[in-house]
């Protein structure tokens, strides 16, 4: 009986209150009165799920707006993270050359993150990943960083994931046409300058970024961490473009392919995440 | 129509029940194949009332706990018989390819008891 009434934290409090002892007793029915894996496994899933419509069954817009800005601060406190032992004097440690890949990776977790959209259940599923990255810098580097250093890299990491989920929570955040524009104008300047302009541009953005954060964290407001997010993954994926293209720095035709590719891998961020929220949205809502 | 959503609704076809009921019809009309957990039983119905496919139509205490009962809709009943329609006509598609399957079906005894 405990063990599902455990599984049952996974559902909304009110949906507990309201069904939970019915629920835990039909599931104590269909298992005989004995304790069962599949019982309390499926009351986990269904707990999430039911929490994700809930929270995005508002309308397919909001749904939209709470996934990327999900995705995008996400893709930011990979990068704080990264920076934070950067900054620690372990720099040869810290493979540099492949964040913009893994900050665009990092912004498929609004699939999950969705899935779980009250506070510190998110907090810990973004924590997770985070530390495994923090662990794996480890592993590949032979223990060049040591575990104060993983911890010191994670408190930040949390703080800023609390933050984002606190005030992320799928009801106020970031207008897709804001993220959108902002990536045209970044391509733009490197179309009519040149890929190093993108790059450099890329860089300012990423300090723009920065107070942005400051300002949300005072103000508790969404829009400042998925407007500053949103200059992250723009980051990213100039970072990522002219990692894949090196030569292209000093050739304009293959600026366009790589243009096209960091427009198509950030657009497809922002659809995923688009995706996730409609997936999730109850079906009258559709 | 996924087949647990299929065989609540024609659970209910039978008349208003409280899950738990509900999950032990759709376990014998299935022949055991579709064995509802809690979770996905209440998570089907919750959404199968707010498609209006069914309705809470009441409730009882037992033992000092809250049971619901639901009850199919016309919609619902509209819905549930679309479905088996069509999948019969899916049958009568299968058998015109390959003639076996139709009698193999029946000298099953894949007849609902």
């Amino acid at each position: 009986m405990s063990s599902y009434r455990l599984s049952m934290l996974a559902y909304p409090a009110s949906y507990r209150q309201a069904s939970g002892a019915e629920i835990v007793d039909t599931a104590n029915e269909l298992a005989g009165g004995r304790w069962s894996a599949r019982q309390s496994g499926a009351l986990l899933a269904e707990g999430l799920r039911t929490r994700a419509r809930q929270s995005t069954g508002a309308s397919p817009g909001q749904a939209w707006a709470s996934g990327i800005a999900l995705a995008l601060a996400l893709t930011y406190i990979a990068w704080f993270a990264t920076n934070v032992m950067l900054y620690s004097g372990y720099s040869d440690a810290v493979p540099v050359s492949p964040s913009p890949w893994r900050d665009l990776l990092v912004a498929g977790l609004p699939l999950a993150a969705l899935t779980v959209t009250t506070r510190w259940p998110t907090v810990l599923l973004i924590a997770a990943p985070l530390g495994l990255l923090l662990v794996g810098y480890r592993d590949t580097d032979a223990g060049s960083v040591p575990w104060p250093v993983i911890i010191v890299g994670w408190i930040p990491a949390i703080i800023l994931a609390g933050v984002a989920a606190a005030v992320g929570d799928g009801r106020r955040a970031l207008s897709p046409v804001w993220a959108i524009g902002i990536l045209g104008a970044v391509v733009a300047i490197g179309w009519y300058q040149s890929p190093m302009a993108a790059l450099e541009a890329a860089g300012w953005v990423q300090l723009m970024a920065l107070p942005l954060v400051g300002i949300a964290v005072v103000w508790l407001d969404p829009r400042p961490l998925a407007a500053a997010s949103a200059l992250w993954l723009i980051r990213s994926a100039v970072g990522a473009s002219v990692l894949l293209f090196p030569d292209s720095l000093n050739d304009s035709r293959t600026y366009a392919l790589q243009l096209a590719l960091m427009v198509g891998g950030a657009l497809s961020g922002l659809l995923t995440a688009g995706w996730a929220g409609r997936r999730w949205l109850p079906a009258t809502s559709r | 129509m996924r087949e647990p959503t299929l065989c609540i609704l024609l659970a209910l076809l039978r008349g208003p029940a409280h899950g738990y009921a509900v999950a032990k019809l759709v376990d014998e009309l299935s022949d055991g194949r579709v064995r509802l957990t809690a979770g996905t039983l209440y998570g089907a119905l919750d959404r199968l009332v707010e498609t209006n496919l069914i309705e809470v139509s009441g409730e009882e205490m037992v033992k000092g706990r809250r049971r619901r009962y639901y009850r199919i809709t016309d919609q619902g009943r509209e819905a549930a018989l679309g479905e088996v329609h069509r999948m019969r006509s899916l049958v009568r598609v299968a058998e015109t390819v390959d003639p076996s399957i139709g009698g193999g079906a029946v000298g099953g005894g894949a007849v609902a008891r």
